[in-house]
């Protein structure tokens, strides 16, 4: 019997991987988002059709449930995502600022220059 | 001996022009930083005399600052002042600065509130965090220091050359540190300073909050990667 949470499962993962498959389609070049995207959706996807997969994998992990295994990949996942994002919104930051510093000094010089011109 | 100014100013039309007028005099060249302000500030501080430095976004103090000194430096500036917009600066006090950066050879001369009776105009709050701070980089940078927060500063071009990039806000206990831990020479010199009297002040209940915090970011920075 095919439980709702398998379905739902197995639609994420097909969701994740048409996303994948259009950023190569779109030519969007972002091949880490491709990366993520298509593992997640096969992940999920794997998961939905063969759920006892997780309970291989929470033996494994010395876990006594499965919830408590995708819970806590769920952490761990968001975790490392969250601090990857932090990492790239902070050098982005530093980026944006140095582009700022840099269009100010340029236009001063050439309006210096105008100016000098004229 | 050439010497330039850096005035950050973020929205300040109503002070800018008195400040570029009376600066100028004792300055050859000022360069005014105009931080993405909304109002007039850029043009007035033009007509005024100065030479104008636009950032097309608002990144705070310390960005402003970044920038002006490097104008002053690709300018071939010896020394440079730094005052700020709001007018709370006496510029009459740039000679004096100046002469003592000379005469002790001096890298870095900060403009102290805590070695006169002026101090006591600002609030409890901001004298007491003040001094937290002061405390602070005395302790980790070896070097007595009264009032680390002020912005009116003179730098010799060969001190501003060895310090590294300033954060965009809260730029004063980083670089007051990372000078000391480098073995800069800093002096103060006492300077009265007012409160603001026009334009909106930059410290609000948020910064009282953020402050600290970013203030402790920056002496682990310094203490961690900048030794030496």
């Amino acid at each position: 019997m095919v439980s709702g949470i398998q379905i739902g499962a197995f639609l994420i993962g097909l969701y994740y991987i048409y996303r994948s498959y259009k950023l190569v389609s779109d030519k969007k070049g972002e091949v880490r988002q491709f990366l993520l995207g298509s593992v997640l959706g096969l992940l999920f996807i794997v998961v939905g059709v063969y759920p006892d997969v997780v309970l291989v994998f929470s033996r494994f992990l010395g876990m006594s449930y499965r919830g408590n295994t995708i819970f806590a990949s769920s952490i761990l996942l968001a975790y490392i995502i969250i601090l990857h994002m932090s990492e790239k919104i902070s050098e982005l930051n530093t980026n944006i600022s140095q582009l700022n510093e840099e269009l100010a000094l340029l236009r001063y010089h050439i309006e210096k220059g105008e100016n000098t011109e004229k | 001996m050439k010497i330039c100014a850096v005035i950050p100013g973020y929205n300040e039309e109503g002070t800018i022009a008195k400040v570029v007028r009376e600066v100028k005099r004792y300055v050859d060249v000022v360069f005014v930083v105009d931080d993405g302000s909304s109002d007039n500030t850029p043009l007035i501080a033009e007509e005024n005399g100065s030479s104008v430095l636009k950032h097309r976004i608002n990144r705070g103090v310390g960005a402003a600052q970044r920038t002006g000194y490097r104008a002053a430096l690709e300018e071939g500036c010896d020394y440079i002042v730094q005052i700020d917009a709001d007018g709370q600066h006496n510029p009459e006090y740039i000679p004096l600065l100046i002469d003592t950066a000379v005469k002790e050879k001096a890298d870095i001369i900060i403009g102290s509130r805590f070695l006169n009776e002026s101090h006591r105009e600002f609030s409890l709050t901001r004298r007491m965090g003040i001094r937290f701070f002061s405390n602070i980089v005395s302790i980790f940078g070896g070097v007595k220091v009264s009032d680390v927060t002020s912005g009116y500063r003179v730098f010799s071009a060969e001190g501003l050359k060895k310090l590294e990039r300033l954060p965009d806000r809260n730029w004063a206990v980083e670089q007051t540190l990372e000078a000391a831990v480098k073995g800069l020479k800093i002096v103060e010199v006492s300077v009265e300073m007012s409160t603001r009297k026009v334009g909106k002040s930059q410290f609000d209940l948020s910064t009282f909050i953020r402050y600290p915090l970013r203030a402790l970011e920056s002496i682990f920075r310094i203490v961690i990667y900048r030794r030496g």
